[in-house]
């Protein structure tokens, strides 16, 4: 890749940081961050009957393993969350940008679509996946030495793939209605429609189906993994699998319409 | 050298047909493309930029097709959009610097071609503020500066003195003719405001729904055109008399110091015009097209 290329690439970072992802917006991420995995520890330490006088007695109260499994669980447990962190972010990078112009303010420069897209999704699927990882690190270092040494790296994988996977879903659904309906206001509330309705049909689902369903499919994920229930390996297979092809599938359909069909002008 | 081709551009928007097989070729120099609002002028300009695909033709800009070589395109092309919305939180040099590296300009081009655009363009006054305290003026002129700065051969403006006062519009207009002189930069400007493009324009378009229906230099125009004239002078009785027992003269009027005129042919009429005037020794003050000639033109070809 040449020295002018990356220096567009890069303005496309900056630009992305200038416009989208400024105050209040990663502040609001990294409250949300806090906030999941600190509650999620308490709620679950609370249903264990841990006695706690303060966050900094928690963390050093519970083992390494369990830190790990209750940090798979928080991130299952605050998928509400999630949801409304890349509803936020994509409504407002992709259609406010469309409904903005600046869109085809961008594409009026010598950019390559396919590089908008790439950076955009790169920025505002990474930037919150980067946060809610760095603050669970920041919580595991509290925890001191010893921790560090007893904790199983490959669980603490296992919790962010379950964090990744999970995000990936949001924000490809996220990204698809804010490209299909081009209105921050009307983006933002039908993602949450959708995927808050989708969680909620889960709940009136046959358990053989429901475990098929975000977030319930990584919920047995993180049953499984940390040996609390057992799931034969072909469920747990289909159960992240089909999350997975899906939203690539509509990353992928989404990449197709704003690279090939996308016309920016006003009147579309 | 030719800039931009297109043979029977035709683009719908759902039921409405924005273009309706527009066939335009542009040269290197100062182009006009004037049209009522709805014509298709931003439409035919969104295609040449390839924001918009074509639902039917051929276009090439630079011989390349700007829909899928978009990107190597505006790299030779700068644009001023209408009624631009840049992002109020950067300040105009952020902005520059922001556009400068999005033609590929490493740290240090970028700041000495900000540098450059803001002398050249004279924003230094106002270039350190964030976007969202200027007036639209200053918006404008930040307009033409991003438009500027990536050396672009060709220079697309849509309305681009739609918010500006009388006397900017004349400087703006001014530094346009002053680029292409000393820089060689062709433009495109689209507008409906007619005597800008007579004051700088080599070639006229005339667009109305969707399609060319007049082209031309302005000289070329106003000899096919224009056929009322104002004239102005010292003693316009004496001046009238003679006139109005011309055959040539298809109407006249006179009104205080100055008389219309219409007529078809007119060489012919100004031969006579200045036999009358040097033989009966009147003082002249102006010989004008009646509403300018552009005017005149746009009228007659849009009806």
């Amino acid at each position: 890749m040449n020295r002018s290329k990356l220096n567009k690439l890069f303005s496309l970072i900056r630009w992305e940081f200038m416009r989208n992802l400024r105050f209040p917006i990663l502040e609001f991420i990294f409250v949300s961050a806090v906030y999941s995995i600190v509650s999620g520890l308490l709620n679950i330490s609370s249903v264990l009957n841990v006695d706690i006088k303060g966050i900094g007695v928690l963390i050093y109260n519970i083992f390494a393993d369990d830190f790990i499994f209750r940090l798979g669980l928080c991130f299952v447990g605050k998928y509400d969350l999630i949801i409304a962190v890349y509803s936020l972010l994509a409504s407002i990078s992709f259609a406010g940008e469309i409904a903005s112009g600046n869109i085809r303010l961008l594409l009026s420069y010598p950019l390559k679509r396919r590089d908008i897209f790439f950076i955009k999704c790169l920025c505002l699927f990474f930037i919150p996946f980067i946060i809610y990882l760095g603050v669970s690190l920041f919580f595991l270092l509290l925890m001191g030495q010893d921790v560090i040494l007893y904790l199983s790296w490959y669980k603490f994988l296992i919790a962010l793939f379950i964090l990744f996977i999970e995000s990936l879903y949001v924000f490809s659904i996220s990204v698809a209605v804010s490209l299909l309906l081009q209105n921050t206001m009307a983006s933002f509330l039908s993602t949450l429609l959708i995927l808050y309705g989708l969680e909620k049909i889960s709940f009136v689902l046959p358990s053989s189906i429901k475990i098929f369903v975000p977030p319930e499919n990584l919920r047995i994920y993180v049953f499984h993994m940390f040996n609390h229930v057992q799931y034969s390996s072909t469920l747990l297979f289909y159960s992240f699998i089909n999350m997975l092809v899906l939203s690539l599938l509509l990353l992928f359909v989404s990449y197709l319409y704003f690279v090939r069909v996308y016309e920016a002008c006003r009147r579309s | 050298m030719v800039i931009v081709e297109a043979k029977n551009i035709v683009k719908r928007f759902g039921k409405i047909t924005a273009l309706n097989g527009i066939s335009l070729t542009i040269n290197r120099g100062i182009e006009g493309l004037i049209g009522p609002n709805g014509a298709g002028k931003t439409t035919f300009i969104n295609i040449i930029l390839g924001l918009i695909r074509p639902d039917e033709g051929y276009i090439s800009v630079f011989g390349m097709d700007p829909w899928r070589d978009g990107a190597e395109i505006r790299e030779r092309i700068g644009v001023l959009h209408e009624k631009p919305q840049f992002p109020k939180n950067f300040t105009g040099r952020e902005y520059l610097e922001i556009v400068g590296s999005f033609y590929g300009y490493g740290k240090y081009d970028v700041i000495k071609k900000v540098n450059k655009i803001i002398r050249i363009i004279d924003l230094e006054k106002f270039v350190d503020r964030k976007i969202g305290t200027y007036s639209a003026g200053m918006v404008q002129r930040l307009g033409l500066a991003q438009a500027l700065i990536g050396d672009p051969e060709f220079v697309i403006l849509d309305e681009p003195t739609a918010n500006l006062d009388p006397t900017s519009r004349i400087e703006f207009l001014e530094l346009i003719a002053r680029l292409y002189r000393d820089e060689g930069i062709s433009f495109l400007i689209s507008t409906h405001i007619l005597s800008e493009l007579e004051r700088v324009c080599q070639r006229v378009s005339i667009i109305c729904d969707g399609i060319i229906r007049e082209r031309g230099s302005l000289i070329d125009l106003t000899k096919k055109y224009v056929t009322q004239y104002l004239i102005e002078v010292k003693n316009p009785i004496k001046l009238y008399d003679r006139l109005r027992d011309e055959s040539i003269v298809e109407k006249i009027e006179f009104y205080d110091t100055k008389i219309f005129v219409e007529t078809r042919n007119w060489r012919e009429f100004q031969k006579i015009l200045f036999r009358i005037i040097l033989d009966n020794n009147i003082e002249v003050i102006s010989v004008l097209p009646r509403y300018g000639a552009l005017e005149q033109v746009y009228r007659k070809v849009v009806g």
